[in-house]
C-alpha cells in the first residue's frame, strides 16, 4: 500500500542514464551533500566551537585543539602544524610529511591524549592510533595563496581578492581517514550517534573543523584579521587521486542510496505542480549566482576547460528559458528539465541541482536515507534461469562487450607495494596485470553469463560448481533490487576516466570547483562559501557560492 | 597488536586474493576472521594452513534434503553449505574439514545454524535466528597471525616502478603551488 503521507513524485531517471561514468562525472553538490546535510545539523544544534589550546608559535608551528558538542557528545580536533622542507611537500599517498596533521578525537582529550595525538599524527600512515581517534587527516599549503596573505595581513591588508577567488583555500587536505585505518576507530562507534550516522558525516566536521584552522593559522601568523567575506570564501582543498574511485565499486548499496535520495528529490521537485512567487524569486537567484560561478570556475587543465566553456555558452539560453510563462506553468520545474536535453550533460546536471535548492522542506529529510548498514549478500534459493533474466535485464550492456579486444582490456587497477597507493596500469605495456584489483565488475559478469547458459537449478548449485563466481551473481543480484548500485561501464576499457568516479563521489561530499589535474586525480573545494565557526545561525544558503556576492 | 575491525576485515579479505582464492569467497572470509579472532582468537592458528592449502573444487552430493560435502576447504565450503542450508537443505555435513573452528564461525556468525562436530564431519542444521552478542570492535590480534595475513595479502600488490611512480596515479610527485 502506498505511504499517503510521502510528497508525489514523477518517475526517476533510469539508472541506464544516471550510472553512466560520463554523467557521473557532471555530478555538482547539492543540498543533499554531505558538508551541507552537517552544517544543516550544526546550525539547528546551535553548536559552539571553543578552542581551548592555541600553542602555536610566531611562524605558525605548534598545535591547537577545537572541541565542540554534538547531539549530546563532544568531538575535538586536535591539529598539527610542522615546518617540512620543499621537496617532500606532495598530494601523493606516497609522501612521508605534510605541512599539518589532524585528528578527530571523540570527546575532549587530556594533556596526555594531545601528548600522544602531536607525536602521533605527523607521521600519519606510519603511525597507530586509539580507538578515541575517529578521523585521521593531514593537508599542505596552497604555498602560493598562503604566503600572499600572510604577507598581506602583515602589511595591514586583505589578500587579493583574485588571488582568493583563483585559488579559494589556504590548504588542502591529502587524506581523511575514517573507519578504521590504522587503528582508529571503526565507523560502527559512532553510526547510531546524532547528526554523526550519516555517510562520511564525521570526516565532514573534521574537513570543516581544519578549514577554521586554517583561518586561525594565517591570522596568527600574519597578526591581522581576515574580513569575514574573504575567510567565508576560503574553504578547504582537497587533492584526490585514484584511492577514491574503488569505494564507489566496493560499496554498491552505499552508491544505490546515494543515487536513489537524490533522484527521489529531482523527482520530487520534478513533481511540484505551481511554484510560488518566493520559490521563482529564488530561482532566478540562484541562476544569476550559476553565471557569476560559472565565470570564477577557471582551471588549466583543457578538457575540463572547454566543458566549463560550454556551460558559459548554454547557461544563458538556460536563463532565457526561465520565463515568467514557464515558471508560472503547470509542472514547470518537470518541464525545464525535460528541455534540458538539448544542452550538454554537464548543463543538465547542473541545472537538476540548482533546482534542489529552493526546496529544502521537500527534500533534506531524505538525506536520514543516504546511509545503510547492510551488505550486499547472495540469494541462493534464486533460479539459475532468474539469475540469466536479471543478466539479460540489467548487464546487457556488459556483456556485449568484448574483453579481449585491446581497447576493452586496455587498464587494469592495482595497488603499488608503494606504501599501498592505488595506481591504474595500461595492459599492453607495463607488467603487473596479473595481480589487478577486481575492479572488472562487467568483465567477471559477462564470464558468468557465459558459464550459467541455460543451466537449470539454483543459484547454490551454480556456485557450488562455479565458486569463481560469487562475486559476480553477488553484484547481479544486488542491481536486481537495487537499480543506481553499479556503474554501468567498463572500468577497464580505454575509455574509462577514473575522474569522473572521482567527481562523481566528491559531488556527493560537497564539493566544488572541480579542478583536474590528469584524468585520475583532482583538486576540488569544500565549504567553500560555508558558514564560520560564529556564523552557524547564518542562513543555508551558500551553494555554488561566488565571492562577488 | 590492537587493530580496527574494519583492519582485520581488509587485511583478511587482500590475504585471502593473494592466497589465490576467488574474490566472492574473500569477501566472505574477511567478516569471518574478524568474528573469529573476537569469538576464539586461539582459533586464529588455522588460517596458515587455510591460506597455504591450493584452492580445490569441492565435491558435492545430495540426498533428499543433505547436502554432503567431501574434503571440505572450509573458506570455499562455509559459504557453499550456507548457501545450501538458505536454499532449503535439511542437513549439511561437511567432511574431512581442513579447518573445522574456520568453518564453524561461518556458521556461529550467521546465527541461525547449529554445528555439530562428531571428529570427523560437521553436520549443520538451520534454527530459528537468535541474536547474537557479536558486535563490531577493535580486536587484539595476534602478531604472527598478522604477519601471516601481511604475506598473503602482499602477493596483491605490484612493485613500483618509476613509470608506475610517475604515470600510475596521474599525478606528479610535488606540490608547492
Amino acid at each position: 500500500m502506498l505511504d499517503a503521507s510521502l510528497p508525489p513524485q514523477v518517475p526517476l531517471r533510469p539508472a541506464s542514464q544516471i550510472m553512466r561514468l560520463r554523467r557521473m562525472g557532471a555530478a555538482f553538490p547539492t543540498r543533499l551533500s554531505f558538508m551541507r546535510s552537517l552544517l544543516r545539523a550544526l546550525s539547528a544544534e546551535k553548536v559552539k566551537v571553543t578552542r581551548p589550546v592555541w600553542n602555536i608559535d610566531a611562524d605558525g608551528y605548534g598545535h591547537a585543539v577545537y572541541t565542540l558538542r554534538l547531539g549530546g557528545f563532544a568531538y575535538s580536533l586536535v591539529a598539527v602544524s610542522t615546518d617540512i622542507p620543499e621537496d617532500m611537500r606532495t598530494d601523493r599517498v606516497i609522501a612521508t610529511a605534510w605541512d599539518t596533521a589532524y585528528v578527530l578525537f571523540d570527546g575532549v582529550p587530556d594533556a596526555n591524549d594531545i601528548a600522544r595525538i602531536v607525536r602521533a599524527a605527523p607521521k600519519q600512515e606510519a603511525s597507530r592510533f586509539h580507538q578515541t581517534d575517529l578521523i585521521l587527516s593531514r593537508a599542505n599549503k596552497s604555498v602560493r595563496l598562503f604566503s600572499h596573505t600572510v604577507a598581506a595581513l602583515r602589511a595591514g591588508k586583505q589578500p587579493d581578492a583574485e588571488l582568493v577567488s583563483q585559488t579559494g583555500y589556504l590548504m588542502r587536505t591529502t587524506a581523511v581517514y575514517g573507519n578504521g585505518k590504522f587503528g582508529i576507530a571503526d565507523r560502527a562507534r559512532i553510526a547510531d550517534r546524532p547528526h554523526l550516522g550519516g555517510p562520511f558525516a564525521a570526516e565532514m566536521l573534521t574537513v570543516w573543523l581544519i578549514r577554521g584552522f586554517t583561518h586561525d593559522l594565517v591570522e596568527h601568523v600574519g597578526g591581522g584579521v581576515l574580513e569575514a567575506k574573504t575567510k567565508r570564501h576560503l574553504g578547504i582543498g582537497n587533492a584526490t587521486g585514484l584511492g577514491m574511485a574503488p569505494f564507489l565499486v566496493t560499496h554498491p548499496l552505499l552508491l544505490d542510496a546515494w543515487m536513489q535520495v537524490r533522484e527521489t528529490a529531482i523527482a520530487r521537485v520534478r513533481a511540484i505542480d505551481t511554484l510560488t512567487a518566493a520559490q521563482i524569486e529564488t530561482i532566478y537567484t540562484l541562476t544569476a549566482r550559476v553565471a557569476r560561478y560559472l565565470t570564477e570556475w577557471n582551471v588549466p587543465d583543457a578538457v575540463a576547460s572547454r566543458r566549463i566553456a560550454v556551460m558559459r555558452r548554454e547557461w544563458p539560453l538556460v536563463a532565457a528559458s526561465l520565463t515568467p510563462e514557464t515558471l508560472l506553468a503547470s509542472r514547470p520545474l518537470d518541464k525545464l528539465i525535460t528541455q534540458s536535453a538539448q544542452y550538454a550533460v554537464d548543463t543538465q546536471e547542473l541545472l537538476a541541482a540548482m533546482l534542489l535548492e529552493p526546496f529544502g522542506d521537500l527534500i533534506d529529510g531524505l538525506v536520514d536515507c543516504m546511509a545503510t548498514p547492510f551488505v550486499p549478500q547472495v540469494d541462493p534459493a534464486m533460479s539459475c534461469q532468474m539469475l540469466a533474466t536479471h543478466i539479460a535485464q540489467d548487464w546487457d550492456w556488459a556483456c556485449k562487450t568484448d574483453y579481449d579486444a585491446p581497447d576493452n582490456c586496455a587498464q587494469f587497477w592495482y595497488v603499488s607495494a608503494e606504501k599501498l597507493e592505488p595506481r591504474l596500469g595500461n595492459r599492453h605495456t607495463e607488467d603487473g596485470a596479473a595481480l589487478e584489483s577486481p575492479m572488472d565488475i562487467a568483465r567477471q559478469v559477462k564470464a558468468l553469463h557465459l558459464d550459467l547458459g541455460d543451466i537449470t537449478g539454483n543459484v547454490a548449485q551454480f556456485l557450488a560448481a562455479h565458486p569463481q563466481h560469487r562475486c559476480a551473481v553477488r553484484r547481479v543480484q544486488t542491481l536486481a533490487k537495487h537499480p543506481y548500485a553499479e556503474i554501468r561501464d567498463n572500468l577497464i576499457g580505454d575509455a574509462c576516466l577514473p575522474i569522473d568516479m572521482l567527481r562523481c563521489k566528491l559531488a556527493f561530499f560537497g564539493a566544488g570547483k572541480f579542478d583536474p589535474k590528469s584524468d585520475r586525480w583532482t583538486r576540488i573545494t569544500l565549504a567553500q562559501g560555508a558558514p564560520l565557526f560564529d556564523e552557524l545561525d547564518a542562513a543555508d544558503d551558500w551553494w555554488l557560492p561566488t565571492f562577488a556576492e | 597488536m590492537i587493530r580496527s575491525h574494519n583492519e582485520v576485515v581488509a587485511m583478511a579479505i587482500k590475504a585471502a586474493r593473494g592466497a589465490g582464492i576467488p574474490f566472492g569467497h574473500a569477501e566472505d572470509f574477511g567478516p569471518v576472521v574478524a568474528y573469529l579472532a573476537v569469538t576464539f582468537p586461539n582459533d586464529l592458528d588455522c588460517l596458515q594452513s587455510v591460506l597455504r592449502t591450493t584452492y580445490a573444487p569441492l565435491v558435492m552430493t545430495q540426498n533428499d534434503d543433505t547436502v554432503t560435502i567431501n574434503n571440505a576447504q572450509a573458506v570455499i565450503a562455509g559459504p557453499v553449505a550456507l548457501d545450501a542450508l538458505r536454499a532449503g537443505a535439511a542437513v549439511v555435513q561437511l567432511c574431512d574439514v581442513d579447518a573445522p573452528a574456520l568453518a564453524k564461525a561461518y556458521f556461529n556468525r550467521a546465527g541461525a545454524f547449529h554445528c555439530v562436530d562428531d571428529g570427523k564431519a560437521l553436520r549443520i542444521t538451520t534454527v530459528a535466528k537468535t541474536e547474537t552478542e557479536y558486535v563490531v570492535q577493535a580486536i587484539d590480534m595476534p602478531g604472527a597471525i598478522w604477519t601471516m595475513l601481511s604475506h598473503f595479502a602482499a602477493k596483491t600488490y605490484v612493485p613500483a616502478s618509476d613509470a608506475s611512480r610517475l604515470m600510475g596515479a596521474g599525478a606528479g610527485l610535488t606540490d608547492n603551488d
